[in-house]
Formats: structure tokens, sequence, C-alpha cells
């Protein structure tokens, strides 16, 4: 996978060259072109959505600029942003890494007439067209204690102890929304499981491996550790796997299929949560040649390869579902 | 002058101690208590100890060429994006089915070669080596990104971890005694070799050493790549700590090996420094990054820390000088 | 003395500015907009009123690591104020004092503590980005007053406010400094050879602190923009922009060890950085490559220069 993926690259760039040689500016007449930005390039997570992004791309007739910044540097995307826009794409959308810093760009957009969308990571303006969202906050944060307790109640027969959290940029919205209905998921139904600590390890499995180690001998009789983001999983995984305690502390938390397994085989990790990113790119491409085609949503909406999908008409939101738990039965998912 | 600061203790030459590195000490023992009391003893942890050495010697390593190259006048700012693409080469090589044995010396020639890179520019080049390493920093990240594009390397075999990390002769892991065997080499070699005296030689005057007959375009391009090498060994280390590859593995490190060589009283204008300071340096830098989740507060703090602790440190040494 | 050095690295960056100027044309004919064209000022901006103050820095001999840090700090004071419900152009105010503020630290500990400016930054690039973080617990600052959108929003005609109204009077300012006044002579004397200049009787140290706070306001400044144009303050802003300041002071032809150099070579430098970053964004190569290629260009640039000076010797040396 990986040689195919680095002999994937050197064509692309060389390809990349050609076409800026022969002039790649020609678009096709009736084609939408659609803008897609990430939160950051460079990691599996989005490479999927981008995946199903053009999926849907290729089944609803639209080109899919995919760009993102290298680091989730929300000034780094407004740049791309505005780029795109005085490119004259059909529509942009983001995984905003700050949920306000978009608004001057969303305004540009509308008054050129250009579909604006964020996805997977909101963006607060009143001119956002679109929302669509992986699966409902308060769903996911509830998922995530509910399999962390169950994890707890088999290590040590009761569903009590002490946990912590290790989350990526503490500045990432929705990260921090999670955090919120886990804490609250907490306080309601498990009274007897003591959060003792939410740390930030960022985009970086190093240092949320390094975060772990020190939340484990800060806390020598913790019970289970919450991995907010794809890198904060593993990295916890690694550090309750070297200092011996595999089985004492329960690991659970959101993250890809691809990232966690080799936790998973080794029985350091019993389930993760997470959502299908093809799934949530192929949905809002879905979303974006409806707004492009003058359609309007429904509350529930028969989408091509998808199903049923509901659409809040006061948050202009399409949610994809409910989360979907990851073990060792549906591990083998490539994501 | 020429050798590294002198002392009036009666010890073998090469364990050359000032007053620099004996206020180091007095400043590790002194944070050490302060996160022993403040962590309610939780900080000796054998788990915490363990993190906290591993974390040094990924530091140290690196941290020991880096110490040679300022030594001779130079400085190199590229570390970080080599160890990331270092690690995109070695990590590649394991997902070919290589093992450990088999994938070190990947590492290590991927690190030369940046290494040489960096040096022929600097000394063929003449390239300021600041500016040099400042595009390569960039250029090697970049490279990274090509090779790597949207994927992670995660299936590290767990060979890596288990040498590296969980094998603990006399309770110290094996990357740990890999970086205290390499810091006493370049002691040795700094202290008691000819071409360790020439490296203070260049630091202290590049052209009178170059009339003196110093291959000092030889040896600074050495001190370059033997750096490249030291990467590639923190880097095996640091897939054993964390066993996956991002594109952005190593970003910000060059900053951390840097600060620990600075602390440790080596001097950026060259020709002095010494690497049991370096050593000292790297251990204060980790217990500063280990302390803030054990005293209960955000790591934010650590920035802060960190940043006055350097001040103080090298201010300080400079009150010494002029008493 | 101080002019752009024609026969060093301006030439190369006319070469290279040319190149990229018709790659990315034929690769997207459609960049040659009045929109573009101020977007890439806009882009051009922040980086380039902090590489202005860095110039400085670097021809007094020095060098500025915690610029970047300073640009975060300040504009989330200034945030910070502006949501406390402190007038927005007081709160601007508090912001640039706190990067005057810093680059006063800077300079004292390299003047007093007589400590390479390169570790001092170093020391304070920690702190500060530190302190950013630690007073707003590392979130994002917003909600901030109308009036503040001027900055960074604002436009007079149709071209953005911050180009014609703060960077360009800036730039002609900063040159006038340079080139027509005492202290620009005192800088390129400072830069040139320290002992000389101390033994003449130039009190260095004010100098190289000066300099130093030239650089933390115009820090500040770049931060305000920022923060205006974002209607977001971040703690963790500007982290990049350290390194790629330095960058563009040298790709504008000053020596990194001082003396040489001018704030107009760094403006044309800067145009060319945003030229690069643009140009590449606009026909969708990645960011991770326009910052490799910037490194390229460096290297490049410098050792072109080198090749072009040995040439020459080795002609004056024939003859």
């Amino acid at each position: 996978m990986s040689r195919h993926a680095f002999f994937k690259r050197w064509a692309v760039l060389g390809g990349t060259t050609l076409a800026l040689a022969l002039g790649s500016s020609a678009t096709w007449a009736e084609q939408y072109t659609v803008g897609f930005v990430p939160k950051l390039v460079g990691i599996p997570y989005f490479a999927a959505m981008k995946q199903g992004m053009d999926k849907a791309g290729k089944q609803f007739d639209m080109k899919i600029v995919y760009q993102g910044p290298s680091s989730a540097d929300v000034a780094q995307q407004v740049n791309i942003v505005s780029s795109l826009i005085n490119q004259g794409v059909d529509a942009i959308g983001v995984a905003a890494n700050s949920p306000t810093a978009f608004g001057p760009m969303v305004k540009k957009a509308r008054d050129k007439n250009i579909v604006f969308y964020s996805t997977d990571s909101q963006v607060d303006a009143d001119g956002n067209q679109l929302r669509v969202s992986q699966v409902n906050d308060k769903a996911l944060g509830y998922k995530v204690i509910d399999v962390l307790a169950a994890q707890l109640k088999a290590n040590t027969g009761k569903t009590s102890g002490k946990v912590a959290f290790v989350s990526g940029g503490s500045t990432a919205t929705n990260l921090n929304t999670w955090i919120k209905f886990m804490k609250a998921r907490l306080a309601d139904k498990y009274p007897d499981i003591e959060l003792v600590d939410v740390q930030y390890g960022g985009e970086d499995v190093t240092k949320a491996t390094n975060i772990t180690n020190q939340l484990i001998s800060a806390y020598p009789d913790l019970d289970g550790i919450v991995g907010v983001n794809t890198t904060s999983v593993p990295g916890a995984a690694q550090a309750v796997l070297t200092s011996g305690k595999k089985g004492q502390i329960a690991v659970t938390g959101i993250t890809d299929p691809n990232t966690i397994r080799p936790y998973v085989m080794n029985g350091t990790v019993n389930k993760v949560v997470l959502w299908n990113p093809i799934d949530l790119g192929y949905l809002t491409g879905w979303g974006v040649k409806q707004l492009l085609e003058g359609k309007s949503f429904k509350p529930v909406n028969d989408v091509p390869g998808l199903g049923k999908v509901k659409y809040d008409e006061q948050t202009k939101t399409l949610l994809l579902g409910p989360p979907m738990v990851i073990d060792k039965s549906n591990i083998q998912m490539d994501f | 002058m020429a050798t590294p600061a002198s002392s009036g203790l009666n010890w073998p030459s090469w364990i050359n101690v000032s007053v620099r590195e004996l206020l180091l000490v007095v400043g590790v023992i002194v944070i050490t208590a302060g996160i022993s009391i403040g962590s309610s003893g939780n900080f000796w942890a054998a788990s915490n100890l363990t993190n906290l050495m591993i974390s040094t010697a990924i530091t140290l390593v690196p941290a020991i060429g880096m110490t040679v190259i300022i030594v001779t006048g130079g400085i190199d700012v590229s570390v970080g994006s080599m160890l990331g693409l270092v690690a995109v080469a070695g990590g590649t090589a394991f997902e070919y089915g290589l093992g450990l044995a088999a994938a070190t010396p990947v590492f290590l020639i991927a690190g030369a070669i940046l290494g040489l890179i960096n040096g022929a520019l600097i000394t063929y080049g003449r390239v300021p080596p600041v500016i040099a390493t400042l595009g390569t920093l960039s250029v090697y990240r970049a490279a990274a990104f090509l090779f790597l594009g949207n994927h992670w390397i995660t299936m590290i075999p767990p060979s890596v971890t288990e040498t590296m990390v969980l094998t603990q002769p006399l309770g110290v892991p094996v990357a740990v005694w890999i970086a205290l065997v390499l810091l006493a080499l370049g002691m040795v070699f700094l202290a008691r070799l000819p071409r360790g005296r020439h490296i203070f030689a260049i630091g202290n005057n590049e052209n009178a050493a170059r009339l003196n007959g110093i291959p000092v375009e030889r040896i600074k391009l050495a001190a370059y790549t033997l750096t490249g090498v030291l990467v590639g060994v923190a880097a095996l280390m640091s897939l054993g700590h964390s066993p996956m590859v991002q594109t952005t593995t190593g970003t910000g490190f060059e900053l951390t090996v840097i600060a620990a060589v600075v602390l440790g009283g080596t001097e950026l204008t060259g020709g002095r420094g010494s690497l049991l300071g370096t050593l000292l340096g790297a251990i204060l830098v980790g217990l500063v990054q280990n302390g803030v989740v054990l005293l209960h507060i955000q790591p934010f703090w650590s920035g802060v820390v960190l940043g006055v602790i350097i001040l103080v440190s090298v201010g300080s040494a400079t009150v010494r000088r002029n008493d | 003395m101080n002019r752009i050095d024609w026969t060093g690295r301006a030439p190369v960056l006319l070469v290279i500015s040319l190149i990229t100027l018709i790659g990315v044309s034929i690769g997207a004919p459609g960049i040659w907009s009045t929109d573009n064209l101020f977007a890439m000022g806009v882009l051009a901006v922040e980086i380039g009123i902090i590489a202005l103050g860095q110039t400085f820095v670097i021809n007094t001999g020095g060098i500025d690591l915690s610029v970047g840090a300073i640009f975060a700090l300040a504009q989330v004071v200034m945030g910070l104020a502006m949501v406390g419900g402190v007038p927005w152009p007081l709160a601007v105010m508090l912001g640039l004092g706190v990067g005057v503020l810093c680059g006063l630290v800077n300079g004292l500990a390299t003047v007093w503590l007589r400590v390479p400016a390169i570790i001092v930054t170093l020391a304070t690039m920690f702190a500060f980005s530190g302190l950013a973080l630690v007073i707003t617990s590392g979130i994002d600052v917003s909600g901030f007053p109308e009036g503040f959108a001027v900055l960074g929003q604002g436009t007079i005609g149709s071209v953005p406010l911050q180009i014609v109204a703060i960077y360009l009077p800036l730039l002609v300012l900063l040159a006038v400094v340079q080139w027509r006044t005492r202290f620009g002579r005192l800088v390129h004397l400072t830069g040139t050879n320290t002992l000389a200049a101390r033994l003449t009787g130039i009190r260095i140290g004010r100098v190289q602190i000066a300099t130093f706070v030239i650089a933390g306001g115009l820090a500040a400044l770049a931060g305000a923009i920022n923060a205006s144009r974002l209607t977001t303050a971040r703690p963790d802003a500007g982290a990049t922009d350290n390194l790629i300041s330095i960058a563009i002071v040298v790709l504008g032809g000053s020596s990194i060890f001082g003396g040489k150099g001018s704030v107009v070579g760094t403006a044309l430098a800067t145009l060319v950085i945003a030229l690069v970053n643009y140009g590449l964004s606009f026909n969708n190569l990645n960011a991770i490559y326009q910052s490799g290629l910037i490194g390229l260009i460096l290297i490049v640039a410098v050792l072109m220069q080198n090749i072009m000076l040995s040439i020459q010797q080795r002609r004056a040396a024939a003859t």
C-alpha cells in the first residue's frame, strides 16, 4: 500500500508539472468545480474523506480540488480558501481549524455566488450554507464514555475509577465539544468515574505518548484513558503498553482503524469509536451537489449509496449517522 | 581556550567539570526535588523514569553532534526535519518487511546522506550554516511529505519497542545505554584525540586553524555528517518510543536539541563547549517537559519555564565571567 | 553604501521571480487579475512587516527568533482586552505596547547579559509563546468589536487598506530611516564591525536594543492585522514566521553576519515569497511544497551568489 502511495506521489507530482506546462486551467463547461480545504493534509483521516468526495465527484459529475495546510493552521486555510475563491470554483468548503476565522471569506464567497459549506469541523458564520456533520456530537461523546465504562467493568468488575482525557489541539472546536459531552455523560450516568485530568498533545503521536506516560505516573491508580483525536489513542495505547499496564488501564477514544490496528491486534485496546470518513466525504459531495443545483433538503433524504440521511433545517446540518464502534471484528476496514 | 573548561579537580582530564556544570547539576537536583515534592513522589515511578530517560536520550544523541557543530562555530537547525525524513526512510524499510537489524543501516545511511548534504552546502558551497540548514529544514520536510503522502506508517515491528525501551539491563533501557556510550565516545574524542582539539581550534579561529594545516573543510563536513548519523540513531529510538511515522514527525525537535546544547554551556560563537554540559542540558530540558503533567498543570507552562531557565542559566554564566 | 547590491543576490532574486512568474502564469493564466493581486498583497503584508523589523536586527549582526511568538502574544493580549470591553484602538495600542516590551526584553537581555541574540530569542520564543498559551488557556479568542475589522479587512477604493495605508508608508518610512538618518548609519556600522563601532564611540548597545524594539513592535502590528483579518486571535499563531522572516531578509540581500542589507531588498524578497506561495497555491500545489521550494530558493540564491563571487575573484586574479 505504501509503495503504491510512494509511486503515486511521484506520478502525481510529475503529472502536475506536466499539467502546469501544458496549462491546466481549461475547465469543462458544465462540470462544477468544488474546493475542499481539510484541517491539514498528510493525514490518513482526511485522505479518506477525500476518497469519499472523489467518489461523489465521479458519480455526480463534479471536479474536486483538495488543498490544505501542512499543519492545522487556520491562517493557512484562509489563504487557500482565498486563492480557491479567486480561481472561480463553484463551491468551497472547509473542515475548520477555528470556527470564527472564516467570516470574511464566507462573505466574499457568497458575494461571488460561490456556495460555502463546512464539513467535519464546522464554521460559525451566517452565510455558511451547509454543515455536514459526521455524527451527532452528543451521541459520540456519550458513546465513547459508554465504551469506556464497559471496559472498566470488564477490567475491575465495577463502573468506577479514575480516568483522564488526552486531546489534540486545545483550540480544536469539535474536540472541545466532544469533551464537553463526555464530561456530561460521566456526570449523569457514571458518577463513580472520576475525571482527574484533561491534557493536550496536538496532532502528534510522540507528544501524546509522552503526556500519557506522565499521566500514568502522576496518577498511579489511573484506570482509564480516553484519546479524543486520531493521534492521541495510539499514543496513549503505546504508553500503557510500555509501562506494563496493559489490561489494567482501559484505553479507548476516537480514532481510525488503520492507525489503531496494531494496538487492537495486540490487545492493548479493545474498542474505539469513529464514523466512516469515506462516507462523510461522499455525503459532503452529495450535499454540495444539491446546493449547486438549487435543490433543497428534506428532513430525511434518500442519498444514493448511503440510504436515509437526516437534515436539520435550523442549523442547516446534514447528519451522517450514529457513531460506529471499531473492534477486532471490523478492524480490517481500510481508512 | 582549546579545551572545554578548566577545573582544579584531579580527575581524568576527559571528565572535566566546570563551575557551569556544577551549577547545572544543582539545577537538576533542585528541579528534581521540586517535582518529587510537587508530585508526592510519583516522579519516581518506574514508568516515569523510563519515559524521562528515553526522551532525554532521544534529545541527547543528536545533541552530541550538535555540540561538535556549534563548537566549530556552525549550527544545524534542520535536525527536526531530518529526523522526520529519516523516520520515513526507516519506516518504509520496516514496511518492506525488514527486521530491526536489517533496517538499522537504512536509518544510519539516510541520516548520513542528509547530514552530508548540509555539510557540503556549508563547506564547499560556503553557504552560512544558519541559512543552509534553514533551507534544508523546509526541503527535508517537503521530501518527507512527498514520500509519505497522506499515509502514516503504523506497522513498525514490536521488536523496535522491545529492544529499545522494554529491554532494560540494570534497569536502564537499551536506548539510554546507547546514548551514554555515544556520549562517552564523544567526550574521549573531544578531549583526548588530536582531531577533537582541531575542532576547538576551528571554532576559535578558523583561518589560523587552516594556516596550521588543519583540514577545516573536511572536519566540518564530517561534523555535519556525523550529526546526520546521530539523528538516524535518534529516529530509531523515537520509533521505539512511539512506533508511528507521520508527515510531521520531528517538527520542532531542532529547538529542543539546540536548547539542550545551549543550556549545557556550549557557546554559539564557537570554540567553547562541553559534552558533559550537553548531557546536563538535555536532562534539564527533559525534566521541564516531564514535570508539567506531574505537577498537574497545563503543558503550556513548560515553554515559559524553559525560556526562563535558558535565560537565567546563560545570564549567570555571563555575570560570573564579568566578576 | 546601503543601496541594493546589484552584483549580489538581487539579480538571482530577479531571475527566480521571472521563472516563478512565467511558470505560474502558464499554469494558471487566470492569476492576472486584481483580485489575485490583492489577495497576494494581503498575504504578503503580515510576514512582510515582520521581515522589515527582522531586517534591522539582522543588519546589526543579530537575529530574532521570537518575532512569531510576539506576533501571537500581542494579538491575544489585544483580543482578550477587546473581549473584556476595552475599546479597540486602545486594545491595539496595548498589543503594540506588549510587542515593544517584548522587544525591549530581547534587547536588554542581549546587551546586558552579552549573550548571542540567537540564544536570547530562542529562550524568549519559548517564553512568549508559552505566555500566549497560558493567558488564553490555549483557546482562540474571538468576538471583536466591528471597528477592529478595518485593520485587516478594510479597503481604500478597492485596494486592501493594510497594503496602501500600513505597509507601503511603513516601508517608505523605514527606508528613509535606514538611508537618511544617523540611526540608519549606526545600524550599518554596528553590523559591519562591532568593535570598530564601539571604538569610535557609538553606543552599540543602544542601537541593538532599538532594533529589537522595532522588531517587536512591528511583529505586534502584524499580529493586529492578522487577528483583524481572521476575526480571531490565536495563541499558536505565527509559529513558522520566525524562520520565514529570516529567510526573506537573507533572500533580500542582507548578510546574516550583519552590515549589509536594506529594507527595500527585504520588501522585494517578500514579494517573491508571496508570489511563490500564492502562485503555487493558485495552481493547487500543496503548502508543504511551497515551503520546500522557498527553502530551495534560499539555498540556490546564496549558492549562486557565492559562485558568481568566486568567478569575479578568479577574473580579478587573472588580470
